[in-house]
């Protein structure tokens, strides 16, 4: 009813009959090669290539990047290696003394003998302190 | 790329390998120079020997050093000091030192102290390392060394003769990490000079042990009892030290003095607690005639806490109106400031 009184719908309609008789007389070919197999392959291809730091790292700079983080842990191994204190022993190292005071001399002996409570203190080198007569505290120190 | 990266990959499991075994190879030597000085503290029983050496020793703000004869035998060390003279003489016998004079026939114990090795506090607070062989005196020679866990600083040095287990070079290191005593024997003598009969204390001598010394232990109640006060424990310890004990020490009014006393195994810190005398208990006639000169421990408070740096160890005193705070320690400059400042 309608293709009888819609004139536009009536045209399509025989534009499309037109392209199947057409059609009707054109035998059907199977293709020469399976494309799929080379399509799926191409897929899986990029699947395996895909990497955690993909999202992270352009792929043009990954080489840059890779060279950067070979450095980082070449250095941080050294660094490491650096840090480790097998030094030799150093001379004799002056300092300043924040304050000259009779009191160190007491002090410095108390806590000499008390070091001689471990087993690894060097007690030939507290003895030489403690050779010395043993200072007393002071009455009052002056201001 | 892929190939490139495949490399980098290869590269990095090469370094990360050897990397491994250096560290496997690094806790190994570890492990032999923690059994090396273990063996040699423990050790201290060396054949007869007799050997020179030097003693250097950073204190009171300048070095001191002396040459020194050492005789081994039998467990006991005898140490003749080129101070003098007349010569000073000691005697080691593994847990006191000794002074002893002939002229008096008496042997003096040098500090109140006995010596105690804390292995398992000592290898938290320290990693022991390996510093390689070193000839000393002639003697092919293993080097130990101890680094502070805390501070990352080394704290002291040994080169220790595996056949005897005699320590032949020993370095000792401040909490800064500067060297403040060194002690090395420079040669051995052919012969012995001395057996364990001829080092050992004579039997007629008389001894002053431990027990007359001026410094004693002491438990908290004692303490309190004594002095009318209780000492008061820092409330920030650096991490690894724990209370060894409490002291009681007298100045020279015999007013008491609280000397609580913290290791970590290696080091000693000493906190001493004074009230002026009078204050407490304990005020008696001063011992050294010295009369109207003060009162121990008085005087007019500290604004700040005063550091005094001379060598050995550090020590930071805090005048208080009731009470005079010192410690001595070897703490870097924050930590025993900051541990003064946490006593209440």
């Amino acid at each position: 009813m309608h293709l009888r009184e819609c004139a536009l719908c009536a045209q399509e309609l025989a534009a499309l009959e037109r392209t199947a008789g057409l059609l009707s007389g054109v035998q059907l070919r199977r293709p020469t090669r399976d494309l799929w197999p080379g399509i799926a392959g191409r897929l899986s291809d990029r699947r395996a290539t895909y990497s955690w730091w993909a999202p992270l790292v352009p792929a043009r700079r990954a080489w840059y990047v890779a060279g950067v983080a070979l450095l980082v842990l070449i250095v941080a191994f050294a660094g490491v290696l650096a840090w480790s204190p097998h030094l030799a022993a150093t001379a004799p190292q002056t300092r300043l003394v924040a304050e000259t005071d009779t009191e160190a001399r007491t002090y410095a002996h108390w806590h000499a003998e008390a070091s001689l409570t471990s087993a690894l203190a060097d007690r030939y080198a507290l003895a030489v302190v403690l050779a010395s007569k043993a200072p007393q505290p002071r009455e009052a120190s002056p201001q | 790329m892929r190939p490139r990266l495949a490399v980098i990959v290869g590269l990095l499991f090469v370094v990360v390998l050897l990397g491994g075994f250096h560290v496997i190879g690094r806790q190994g030597d570890q492990a032999r120079a923690s059994r090396l000085l273990l063996s040699a503290s423990e050790s201290g029983v060396w054949p007869p020997m007799s050997a020179a050496g030097t003693i250097r020793v950073f204190s009171d703000g300048v070095w001191r050093e002396t040459s020194a004869d050492f005789d081994y035998a039998g467990g006991l060390t005898r140490l003749t000091m080129g101070l003098g003279p007349p010569r000073t003489v000691l005697l080691d016998d593994g847990r006191r030192m000794w002074r002893l004079d002939a002229a008096a026939r008496t042997a003096t114990a040098v500090g109140p102290a006995e010596s105690r090795l804390d292995w398992a506090r000592l290898r938290r607070s320290y990693s022991v390392l390996p510093v390689g062989a070193q000839t000393v005196a002639g003697r092919a020679c293993q080097g130990v060394m101890l680094v502070s866990r805390r501070t990352r600083q080394r704290a002291l040095a040994e080169w220790i003769d595996p056949t005897t287990l005699l320590v032949t070079k020993r370095l000792t290191y401040d909490a800064d990490g500067h060297l403040v005593a060194a002690t090395e024997l420079t040669g051995f003598q052919p012969q012995a000079r001395a057996t364990r009969e001829a080092l050992a204390i004579p039997v007629d001598w008389h001894k002053v042990d431990l027990e007359e010394a001026d410094v004693r232990q002491i438990t908290m109640k004692a303490f309190r009892d004594l002095a009318g006060y209780e000492p008061r424990p820092p409330g920030r310890l650096p991490k690894g030290y724990r209370q060894e004990g409490l002291y009681l020490r007298s100045c020279p009014r015999g007013c008491p003095y609280a000397d609580l006393r913290y290791s970590d195994g290696l080091r000693v810190l000493s906190v001493y607690e004074h009230r002026p005398c009078g204050q407490g208990r304990g005020r008696g006639p001063h011992r050294y005639g010295r009369g109207g000169g003060g009162e121990c421990g008085a005087g007019p408070p500290d604004a700040r806490p005063v550091l005094i740096d001379r060598g050995q160890a550090k020590t930071v005193r805090q005048r208080r109106p009731d009470l005079m705070v010192v410690a001595t320690g070897d703490l870097t400059e924050r930590e025993i400031l900051d541990l003064v400042l946490s006593i209440p």
